[in-house]
């Protein structure tokens, strides 16, 4: 009696609220992945130089010295824009891998009850025979 | 069915708490470790068997193929097993809801939390006290951390059986039944339980508080495995947050990102009681421009334990949205001072770092101990705020400041300038019950390290006696000490579970005060006190009553203890044994004559004497009484002819024994809980002796004296009033001093005992020392006195010529009553 009733109510958590919950952790993965790549940062600050390492332009004109701080600001502008590109194009990569992922999961979730009744069945089978 | 049971059946939670009947987590673990080896070992296994059936064995029998099938058939059941371990440890963590931590709250379809459920299906005959005393899961737990021992449970599960109708648990009115409504149901209804409680000394809040405790660290360990929650996934932090922003070389040399301090990322420290300081610093820092906060405390931990809070907020992604993402480097003030050499280098240092922190982009400034970079500016004739100024009125700055207490009022507070560009962020003291939650929760961890238990009672001490006999310093941070000495202390003495006597024992060896529960031979001695008292103080039988209780009130706890030890008035005349009195109390009670201080308070008449006694700022000295009082908080303090001393004098010690401490010059704290005041004064002594000599009882006169006392403006009814008593000493009848010659002459014998010689006293010696020494207006001093000048004395010059010596006995024979030197004269035998 107790046996059944721990089995329905399993099954009932295995199809119902777990789906809910695996949802959820999901989407907190897809949000760490946002996170931990920076991407909001990354696109908000795409064109800023590298660590802020630009220079500041000469009060008085000079030619030389102009041109010097205009070249650094645009070589610091570029190396960030290369870094930024990069990342974004791996955070981007994981976050669509991650998603096709899901329904994987998802699919070997459902199907996972029958794995062990399967798994324990056969094996029986083995040891027994 | 039971009443219980089908309440239980009403809920998803049922089939959840019958499976954990079967599978406890603990049984889960095995399984899942056991499987996971069977599934490592057994290809290994099957491989080897075919390795060498091929090679060594020269016919490969059915033998060999049989057993690895059935090998194979054990790894499949492994497996399944393995990975059914693995969908009810989801099943339990995904139906386990938290009460204390995390957003994972119970939804409003429940009809009682899991740990709730443990308990009411232990329950038996629908007595619920059955069920917690049954459940191992949560109801052992909370009995053990009431220190509560399994003997007692048994006793009381066995008159459990007996009832028959055991009161109705009526779950109608309750949306969500939690533990601890199950608890105080049990509480106010089985009286079983209650007394059993009131026999450890705890009450309801007791119980209260240690079912939170309890649940709390279930949820605790349940919320720790959980990895995938957004909270513990937002602490990894991310490769290129600081891509954008600026670097902090110099900066970074004097300053620790405290991100990455113990104390932000253990989740299991974690401080309570902060929420109101957090919650201002946060909409302080949230300004778009002058967002700095300045956050006051007394030294210690407290200010960082609350920027801590903020770190773990930041961290988590839990604080608001302008701080996610920053980087908060706490400026390490003591290193920088230390190292600056002079003006040019500290204003160029100084400036460096700020234009880092602002053009860095994502610092959160924390200026650790302010004040002590403003003297070090002074130092060098510079005005901090002048150098700090374009930072502090910049917009993107954000910048906390910490400054102790005492610093604050003499040197931020008095500064208009700086003081308009902080907002001021007091921490306010931690109530006992959030430091006994900090203990507790720190506990948890203590416990993980060393291996034994602290019950609830000993917290609670431990958060008590830290308050109470170590007045220096933050509470939270002094009980969190204290629980740091006590673990291993407790592991080196054997101690598994730790308890309130525990505690006590230990704060006593730590401080010598005798504050461990009463043992046998000190209940005697506390029995006796009048005795022992009398011993020495003779013929004041209503001084020594009235002290002796008292001090039994005290020890029995149930004095208050907001309160000083006691605090006496001896009135009486000079030399009746006021002084004595004191004297034997500090050696009786205390054990020691020597923590016995004194103030002779008629050197405490003028002007000044407040200041000698509290400090002054002028000559940097917190003053007499308070070094007094902060080298020995333990003791006897009297004060010596009280009624000398003048007014405002008088008003500190009517403080002081109201209250139990008093605040020095510099605003520091001193307590003097645990000190015995005792007063003396000969106030009244005429009315005193016109009394006894009439040959009417003093005792019936007290409240004549008190108040003819008062009409002569030497105390104020409310100071006299403040006493615990007050106490008067009668003259000194002739009888009396016979006694108190043989005393004091007792005492000599005994000195002189130790350096192996001997004193005989006779009725005759006696007699001329009360003869010789008596003087109706100065009791018994004379007689001192007058022994020092004459047996001491006569002794002293035996023992220098060298004739007497140990082994011998000298005696005196008394030649005339004149009291001087030569009217006794010494034999030697």
């Amino acid at each position: 009696m107790q046996i059944i009733l721990i089995i329905l109510g399993y099954i009932k958590w295995h199809y119902g609220k777990s789906l809910l919950s695996l949802t959820k952790v999901w989407r907190n993965f897809l949000y760490f992945i946002l996170d931990f790549f920076s991407m909001k940062l990354l696109f908000r600050n795409f064109f800023d130089p590298w660590k802020r390492m630009a220079d500041n332009y000469p009060k008085n004109f000079n030619l030389k010295k102009y041109l010097y701080v205009l070249i650094t600001n645009i070589i610091v502008r570029v190396v960030g824009i290369m870094m930024r590109t990069i990342l974004i194009i791996t955070g981007l990569s994981c976050y669509i891998l991650l998603i096709l992922f899901y329904p994987i999961v998802l699919s070997i979730w459902l199907v996972l009850p029958f794995i062990v009744i399967i798994l324990i069945g056969l094996g029986i089978n083995l040891i027994i025979k | 069915m039971t009443k219980t049971e089908s309440f239980l059946k009403k809920s998803h939670l049922y089939s959840a708490l019958v499976l954990e009947g079967f599978f406890s987590a603990k049984k889960i673990r095995i399984i899942i470790r056991f499987t996971r080896y069977l599934l490592i070992s057994i290809p290994i296994i099957i491989i080897l068997s075919i390795i060498f059936s091929n090679y060594s064995i020269p016919n490969p029998s059915s033998v060999v193929d049989f057993l690895i099938r059935k090998l194979i058939g054990l790894m499949l059941v492994s497996f399944g097993l393995y990975i059914l371990m693995h969908m009810f440890d989801a099943y339990f963590a995904s139906i386990y809801y938290f009460e204390y931590i995390g957003e994972n709250k119970y939804s409003e379809e429940e009809i009682y939390t899991f740990s709730a459920g443990r308990i009411l299906r232990r329950v038996e005959r629908d007595s619920l006290l059955t069920g917690l005393l049954r459940s191992q899961a949560i109801g052992r737990k909370i009995i053990n951390r009431l220190g509560i021992s399994n003997n007692e449970i048994d006793l009381l599960l066995l008159k459990q059986a007996e009832i028959k109708n055991p009161p109705a648990f009526n779950t109608e009115d309750i949306p969500l039944v939690k533990v601890s409504d199950i608890t105080n149901f049990i509480y106010n209804n089985h009286a079983d339980f209650k007394n059993l409680l009131a026999n450890h000394g705890l009450g309801q809040k007791d119980l209260e508080a240690t079912v939170d405790w309890v649940v709390y660290n279930i949820e605790d360990e349940e919320y720790n495995k959980q990895w995938w929650t957004k909270e513990k996934l937002a602490r990894i932090p991310g490769v290129a947050n600081d891509w954008s922003f600026g670097r902090t070389y110099l900066l970074s040399k004097y300053s620790r990102n405290l991100l990455d301090d113990e104390e932000v990322n253990s989740q299991a420290i974690n401080f309570s009681g902060r929420e109101r300081e957090l919650e201002q610093i946060q909409s302080i820092l949230a300004r778009s421009s002058g967002a700095n906060a300045l956050l006051v405390g007394l030294p210690g931990q407290e200010k960082l334990e609350v920027i801590w809070n903020l770190c773990r907020k930041i961290k988590d992604r839990t604080a608001t949205s302008n701080l996610i993402g920053k980087k908060p480097l706490l400026f390490l003030t003591q290193i920088f001072t230390a190292e600056v050499e002079n003006k040019e280098d500290f204003e160029e240092k100084l400036t460096t770092i700020f234009n880092e922190a602002l053009s860095a982009g994502n610092v959160i400034l924390v200026i650790d101990n302010l004040p002590k970079l403003i003297l070090q500016a002074k130092q060098f004739d510079l005005k901090l705020y002048e150098i700090l100024e374009p930072y502090l009125a910049s917009q993107d700055d954000q910048i906390i400041a910490l400054a102790d207490t005492e610093y604050f009022h003499t040197l931020i507070e008095t500064d208009q300038a700086m003081m308009s560009r902080f907002e001021t962020v007091m921490t306010k003291p931690l109530l006992l019950n959030e430091i006994v939650q900090i203990v507790a929760r720190e506990a948890l961890l203590a416990e993980k390290k060393y291996e034994i238990l602290y019950t609830y009672p000993a917290i609670l001490e431990i958060a008590k006696s830290a308050e109470y006999y170590f007045p220096n310093g933050v509470s939270s941070d002094k009980a969190e000490d204290l629980l740091a000495e006590l673990s291993p202390w407790a592991v080196a003495k054997n101690i598994e579970i730790v308890g309130r006597n525990d505690v006590l024992e230990y704060v006593g060896e730590k401080t010598n005060i005798p504050v461990a529960s009463i043992s046998l031979d000190e209940k005697e001695k506390l029995l006796g006190l009048e005795d022992l008292l009398m011993k020495r103080v003779i013929a004041q039988r209503e001084a020594v009553f009235a002290v002796a209780g008292a001090i039994r009130r005290n020890r029995a706890g149930i004095r208050n203890e907001k309160r000083p030890l006691g605090s006496f008035l001896f009135l009486g005349p000079t030399g009746v044994g006021k002084t004595e009195t004191a004297k034997a109390l500090a050696d009786v009670f205390f054990g020691d004559e020597k923590l016995l201080m004194r103030l002779d308070m008629s050197e405490y008449q003028n002007a000044e004497a407040l200041a000698r006694l509290i400090g002054s700022r002028e000559i940097n000295d917190p003053g007499i009484l308070s070094n007094m009082l902060r080298e020995n908080p333990y003791g006897v303090l009297l004060l010596d002819e009280f009624e000398k001393t003048n007014k405002n004098v008088l008003n500190l010690f009517l403080q002081i024994i109201d209250e139990g401490y008093f605040s020095d010059i510099f605003g520091k704290k001193v307590m003097a809980r645990n000190i015995m005041f005792i007063a003396t004064s000969n106030a009244g002594a005429e009315k005193i002796f016109e009394i006894v000599q009439s040959g009417k009882n003093l005792k019936d006169y007290e409240g004549e004296i008190i108040s003819h006392i008062i009409k002569q403006d030497i105390f104020k009814p409310e100071l006299i009033n403040r006493f615990d008593a007050t106490i008067l000493f009668h003259p000194l009848s002739k009888e009396n001093l016979f006694d108190i010659a043989k005393l004091m002459l007792q005492k000599i014998v005994k000195k002189l005992g130790e350096k192996g010689m001997v004193l005989t006293i006779d009725k005759e010696l006696i007699d001329f020392t009360v003869t010789g020494g008596y003087n109706p207006t100065f009791g018994a001093r004379p007689m001192n006195r007058l022994l020092q000048d004459t047996v001491e004395q006569h002794i002293a010059d035996l023992i220098i010529r060298g004739q007497l010596n140990a082994g011998q006995t000298v005696s005196f024979k008394v030649l005339s009553s004149a009291g001087e030197k030569n009217s006794l004269k010494p034999i030697i035998s």
